[in-house]
């Protein structure tokens, strides 16, 4: 009797996930309720890092169906892996999006290429670090400062590190008003600071609805790697912006955004298992992403600065830094560092340009990354 | 691969990916620019929205 107790416990003992559990676990569990604790008590991302922090701890709990074949966690991740939740991410975004900054000012478009110079930066590194091509490739476009384009960077080009570069993606764009105000401050003077810019024309409703048709032509011709996301970020605001479909709207808007950031960011954290989040890659990859946030940032200042020595109405090269992307929080940083110098100085509005053309700068350099590394 | 698995295929691909971001974008900008006239389309009597 005592030795088929034994037996019954013992049977009962290997199919729980004791004897799989390791430190790594603990650790991992750990990462995930600091999220969820960055998320309720610093508002960190919530919406992003509680999923993300919860579905980390569930992947390290070995015992767990969910992350597993024909789990719920798994077909989640399939979502991501198939490329399909990104570009719904993509719709919703557009649904949300008013694109009459960036209509408004086009010189201003130009800080969105000039602000991604961390992207490459990132990739020469990862590169001399012993990285793949392609997995450089997927670890610079970090700095692109864009979550969606970053999974599907990652997802096509080093599948594999799809945990550690979202992650670092988005913790970084969480952290955006602690990394950017330092490098501006150091690169400008108080005098261009103090910059005041023109408010800028009004944009009128038939420019909105022809902006996303215009751009989802021109992707989808240039840049067919990147379409699926610039194509449905055109169609969510084409919903917004016609004015006949308001229920579309704001079912992409709202409903689906909600349901989709529901799946992926569990997706996401269900790939964060210890087996593969504990290496000496993921704190190069945390690193090089910094590099790349610090120096995008520090490469859109100064695209400003040059702007500046040809132009005659001179912009505040603060708003520089929002074409890094990350929409709008890097157009917040700008704005909240000039008024920080006079109270006065409302830049939310052009900075906003800058920060809508940095999407588009980083789904270009993507595209052409994508096209060049695919092929291997 | 069309990019080579090196040091220099990175910088390589850095360089034409930054140099050709400007391109593309600057060209969203020259069509940007021509939006304007969109709106003039749209109100006939308006004024040259150019040298408003």
């Amino acid at each position: 009797m005592h030795d088929q107790f034994i037996l019954f416990l013992g049977a009962l003992l290997k199919q729980t996930g004791l004897q799989e559990l390791w430190w790594g676990n603990l650790v991992m569990i750990a990462v995930g309720c600091a999220m969820i604790y960055l998320a309720i008590a610093k508002h960190f991302e919530p919406y992003l890092l509680i999923g993300i922090g919860f579905a980390c701890i569930v992947a390290n709990v070995p015992g767990s169906d969910l992350i597993r074949q024909g789990g719920l966690f798994h077909y989640a991740y399939q979502g991501v892996n198939l490329l399909i939740l990104p570009p719904l991410i993509f719709l919703g975004v557009g649904a949300m999006t008013d694109f009459g900054p960036m209509i408004a000012n086009p010189r201003l478009v130009i800080l969105g290429a000039g602000a991604h110079l961390g992207i490459f930066v990132a990739l020469v590194g990862a590169k001399l670090w012993g990285f793949s091509i392609q997995e450089s490739g997927a670890i610079g476009i970090i700095g692109g400062a864009d979550g969606p384009m970053a999974i599907f960077v990652t997802v096509t080009l080093a599948p594999h590190l799809l945990p550690q570069i979202s992650v670092a993606a988005y913790s970084y764009m969480a952290l955006m008003p602690l990394i950017q105000p330092p490098v501006m401050r150091l690169l400008t003077t108080k005098q261009e600071r103090l910059i005041r810019m023109e408010q800028p024309r009004q944009v009128g409703k038939l420019e909105k609805v022809a902006f996303p048709i215009v751009m989802a032509v021109i992707v989808n011709l240039f840049l067919p790697p990147v379409a699926p996301l610039i194509t449905m970020l055109a169609l969510g605001n084409l919903l917004k912006e016609v004015g006949v479909v308001e229920r579309l709207s704001k079912t992409a808007a709202n409903g689906v955004m909600n349901v989709v950031t529901i799946v992926l960011t569990v997706a996401i954290g269900s790939t964060m298992s210890a087996d593969t989040f504990l290496t000496v890659s993921t704190l190069q990859i945390v690193f090089l992403g910094l590099v790349a946030f610090v120096v995008g940032t520090a490469s859109g200042v100064l695209t400003a600065k040059i702007m500046n020595i040809f132009l005659t109405k001179k912009i505040n090269p603060l708003i520089g830094s929002a074409g890094i992307a990350s929409v709008p929080i890097a157009a917040r940083v700008s704005a909240v560092v000039a008024q920080q110098e006079d109270k006065r100085n409302y830049l939310i509005y052009q900075a906003m340009g800058p920060n809508l053309a940095g999407v588009f700068g980083t789904a270009i350099s993507g595209g052409i990354m994508l096209a060049l590394l695919r092929a291997g | 691969m069309l990019v080579p698995d090196t040091l220099q295929g990175a910088l390589a691909l850095s360089l034409i990916d930054f140099f050709l971001s400007f391109v593309v974008i600057g060209a969203i900008g020259l069509v940007l620019a021509a939006f304007p006239w969109l709106g003039r389309l749209a109100k006939p009597g308006a004024k040259d929205p150019i040298k408003n």
